[in-house]
């Protein structure tokens, strides 16, 4: 098979992660019958910004598609463009942050609490709700004060819990290899297989420990873990391969959307 | 606005609460926005504090729409915490796995993916022709003989060289259009040649892409004047080049009113009328010209087209009423020039001077075997026959509204 052609006709429209099943059968077979496996999940399966309007080749793209808006006008000149030129809210991956953000904004607008593991609809009227969805999508703002405002409200979901911590641990040593850090704790870390939303924001205090660290100003609900065992776990995280070093500092444990539990494979003939 | 929501092939208390949820208050956000021109969110609360992709109050409808399945996938596992999903093997998936072809393209668009004919050409154009900015001329054949039609080897393969089985999927059903086994998507301007005109129009210069625009406002539109304002400007960087390279081109060309009738300059100065002068907004030491793009990228966009140059000789504007001797033609007899608003509309000179029914101007210029057309004009030559083929089945179901083109760069 040529899949490398088939891959060119097909990945636009699935818009999503191909993932290969077998050697023989990657991404679509085309002819007397179609066969296509696709595997749909979150762009960002820990945090809930927003995702900004985006620009680049896909401005292109949007012309062919005709389908994306272009009229992205607000009052403030800035944000002004010509309704007739194509617009950046445009390629396809992009679409798929956008409705992400949108699906995550409804989720939790709907669920209860942080909407975390729950499927409990909550309590509050519907007018709360919308609140909370279009809490979800706004800007960040610049400033408190005036004209400047600070357009989220941070003292309202999502933003009030969504990055809490659920617990901490206490990284002993750590290593990295091909990009991936694995960290041994002491005592055990506490999150358990039961569940695969797990994240992490390492804080390591001195030397090469620090390039393991987490920015919350880029990941503010930390990045996902795989759970190996009771006291390891292990996170993407590029950088030099480092041999295993004993480590002073502290991790805080997250919660986000969920792992593979939440990939939904599809498989069409 | 009315939803169009996907079904949901997920059941259970949990999902069933939530979906009922979900609509609701999807309803009640949208109410929220206040609409101007169908597009602008004019509240300001909305324009002002969101992040732009979520103020334009249809694309968010989509995106609510297109969110839905996967936020109710969400909930089964939530509330199942196993099952179809997440042990995946083939055939267990929590999705339909045997789609008709309209179920196909319609899952794919619950998924928020786009997976119309139009977009095949978008994503095919993505995925190499347009974003690496070196056009790959090789590849809208390489689609139509190996990705649509199968490729070699490909045991499901279904190339009529050698299997006569009935299509059964739409991409066989575009290949028994193109082959000219079943013409009834030519019918319709939404289907093939859209496709296969924005595959191969949209491949170099930006402005040619325009083309199906072009043909679809002429199709369905009021005749109102396209300015510069209808351009990108990229596309308007790109049509100024096109017209440049006339000039740099140069020399004498066949008539395009039929090689018979001799050869004509394709660039030939002209003095205008004070009328045209005016019409053309001409300064002291602007000069005029009648531009046969024919053999430059832009002939199938403009045809023959008259171009203002400035005392320099910097391209200025472009004039032209977007008409066809095959379909209808603008009626500029009451001396007004082309590019300014069409008063009057007449038949095509194929009909009007030349006497030709529809049949026979098809035979001449329009739809012939797709197969040999490609052989024989090449990809580019073969799309100008599809939407030749437009034209002249619009004239012939009375519809084509001519319409003038006046961009100043």
């Amino acid at each position: 098979m040529y899949t490398d052609r088939y891959k060119i006709a097909i990945e636009g429209h699935l818009d999503t992660h191909l993932e290969t099943i077998n050697s023989t059968k990657d991404f679509i077979s085309i002819g007397s019958s179609l066969e296509a496996f696709n595997l749909y999940k979150f762009s960002d399966t820990m945090n809930i910004i927003p995702a900004p309007i985006q620009s680049g080749a896909g401005s292109t793209l949007s012309r062919f598609i005709g389908r994306i808006p272009s009229p992205v006008v607000g009052t403030a000149s800035s944000h002004i463009k010509d309704p007739k030129i194509g617009g950046e809210l445009t390629n396809l991956k992009a679409i798929h942050e956008y409705r992400d953000s949108v699906a995550k904004a409804m989720l939790i607008s709907i669920l209860d609490g942080d909407s975390k593991r729950t499927t409990t609809i909550g309590v509050g009227s519907t007018a709360s709700k919308v609140s909370v969805f279009f809490n979800c999508l706004k800007k960040v703002g610049i400033g408190t004060t005036g004209s400047n405002l600070t357009f989220r409200d941070y003292s309202s979901k999502p933003w009030n819990n969504w990055n809490d911590s659920v617990g901490v641990c206490t990284p002993t040593s750590i290593s990295r290899s091909n990009n991936v850090a694995i960290v041994t704790t002491t005592p055990a870390h506490g999150m358990t297989t039961s569940f695969d939303d797990w994240g992490i924001i390492m804080n390591l205090n001195t030397g090469i420990a620090t390039s393991f660290n987490i920015s919350t100003s880029s990941y503010p609900n930390g990045v996902p873990v795989t759970i190996i065992d009771a006291d390891t776990f292990s996170y993407n995280n590029v950088g030099i391969n480092t041999p295993t070093t004993a480590v002073v500092g502290i991790a805080s444990i997250q919660v986000g959307w969920g792992g593979t539990s939440n990939d939904l494979h599809t498989y069409l003939t | 606005m009315t939803f169009n929501w996907p079904d949901i092939p997920f059941s259970g208390t949990e999902v069933d609460a939530f979906v009922v949820e979900y609509k609701a208050l999807a309803q009640a956000i949208i109410d929220e926005y206040e609409i101007d021109n169908d597009k602008v969110i004019i509240m300001d609360k909305i324009e002002r504090y969101l992040e732009e992709p979520y103020r334009d109050i249809n694309f968010l409808k989509e995106l609510l729409e297109g969110g839905l399945l996967y936020a109710s996938f969400i909930i089964k596992q939530r509330s199942g915490g196993t099952g179809p999903g997440t042990d995946f093997i083939i055939g267990n998936s929590p999705l339909l796995n045997s789609l008709s072809s309209e179920q196909r393209g319609e899952f794919m668009r619950m998924l928020g993916c786009v997976f119309t004919k139009d977009a095949m050409a978008a994503a095919f154009n993505s995925s190499g022709n347009l974003l690496n900015g070196t056009p790959r001329s090789g590849l809208p054949l390489a689609l139509i003989n190996e990705v649509m039609n199968g490729a070699t080897g490909d045991p499901g393969g279904n190339s009529p060289n050698n299997n006569n089985n009935p299509p059964t999927t739409f991409l066989e059903d575009m290949w028994n259009t193109l082959i000219g086994v079943d013409d009834s998507a030519i019918a319709d301007w939404t289907d093939l040649g859209l496709i296969i005109q924005r595959i191969w129009f949209s491949m170099g210069n930006k402005a040619v892409g325009k083309i199906p625009d072009f043909m679809n406002i002429y199709l369905t539109g009021d005749g109102s004047q396209v300015t510069e304002t209808s351009f990108t400007p990229q596309e308007l960087a790109d049509l100024k080049a096109g017209l440049q390279e006339a000039f740099d081109k140069g020399g004498m060309i066949n008539n395009p009113a039929g090689a018979s009738k001799g050869r004509v300059p394709r660039v030939e100065q002209f003095t205008p009328t004070s009328q045209q002068q005016f019409d053309f907004d001409m300064q002291a030491g602007d000069t005029a010209h009648i531009v046969r793009t024919y053999g430059t990228s832009l002939h199938l966009l403009l045809g023959t087209t008259i171009v203002i140059k400035d005392s320099s000789g910097n391209i200025t504007s472009v004039h032209d009423d977007y008409d066809f001797i095959y379909g209808n033609e603008s009626d500029r007899s009451d001396g007004s020039s082309p590019g300014e608003p069409i008063t009057n509309v007449h038949n095509g000179s194929m009909y009007r001077l030349e006497g030709l029914n529809h049949s026979q101007v098809q035979n001449q210029v329009g739809a012939i075997n797709f197969e040999a057309s490609l052989l024989i004009e090449g990809f580019g030559g073969a799309a100008g026959r599809i939407g030749r083929s437009y034209i002249i089945k619009a004239h012939e179901q009375g519809k084509g509204t001519p319409f003038p083109i006046k961009v100043r760069f």
